[in-house]
């Protein structure tokens, strides 16, 4: 299954500012991961301090993925930002619950109620 | 069948791990394993053969086999640089970006062994075919 990674594409007023919405579908894997860093890059570069990731359609995730997760934790903490993850099917919940990483992310069922969490400026 | 009364295959490791893992499930599913431990097995398999490609040149191959009430799966490289010790790798925790994947490994499987010799060094992944016998 291919790997697809895109921008929320519901109208950009809104999405408050400095909010983004990434939505993965398919596998991410270590041939398909620097895809989603590319995206990622192109964010930051964007004056992106909030990202929340619709991971509804993502049918696998390796290590290598979660590093990509993991890194995009640590850019986005050191802009006191924040990254939270929604939409997790029972096997992406099975992964992040066995790597530990369950407690590293914000999770919520859907991008909309992440975005709800992010407090207003 | 083999001479070890199941069945067997090999493939070679290349940077499409996404058609390795359709040979792996494929080979499971006949075996049958299914549900999450079927996943994870899935899983596990694409983390060692993506440290080939990582730490071994991207050359190796596996083999996959069913006897005796298990599924079992040997990732092997042509470098060698795992040695025995590797398969109990810790918990790296969230503060660090990589490394995770033979500690993974170990949570997704009965079994992780490895094993050196002078063509190089291979990861044995096993999965029991009995309903669940280790909840996770």
């Amino acid at each position: 299954m291919n790997f697809t990674v895109h921008a929320d594409a519901r109208p950009a007023d809104t999405i408050p500012a400095g909010v983004r919405v990434l939505v993965l579908t398919g596998e991410l894997d270590h041939g398909s991961a620097p895809r989603l860093q590319q995206a990622l890059d192109e964010m930051y570069t964007d004056n992106c301090r909030h990202l929340i990731v619709d991971v509804t359609g993502l049918a696998f995730c390796d290590s290598t993925g979660i590093s990509v997760f993991l890194g995009a934790r640590r850019t986005l903490s050191v802009r006191d930002g924040s990254i939270a993850l929604a939409g997790l099917n029972p096997r992406i919940e099975r992964i992040f619950r066995l790597t530990g990483l369950a407690r590293a992310f914000p999770t919520y069922p859907t991008a909309e109620d992440a975005r709800a969490a992010i407090p207003t400026p | 069948m083999d001479a070890r009364g199941g069945t067997s295959s090999r493939w070679p490791i290349t940077d499409d791990l996404g058609a390795l893992r359709g040979q792996v499930r494929d080979f499971a599913v006949e075996a049958g394993l299914d549900g999450f431990r079927l996943q994870d097995l899935v899983l596990a398999v694409n983390e060692a053969a993506a440290n080939v490609l990582d730490h071994a040149h991207g050359e190796g191959h596996v083999l996959a086999w069913s006897d005796d009430g298990h599924v079992t799966v040997e990732v092997c490289d042509m470098v060698g640089r795992l040695v025995p010790a590797h398969a109990e790798a810790g918990d790296p925790g969230a503060g660090k970006l990589r490394g995770r994947g033979l500690w993974l490994m170990g949570q997704l499987c009965d079994e992780v062994r490895i094993t050196q010799n002078p063509r190089g060094s291979s990861v044995r992944l096993r999965q029991s075919l009995a309903e669940d016998p280790a909840p996770r």
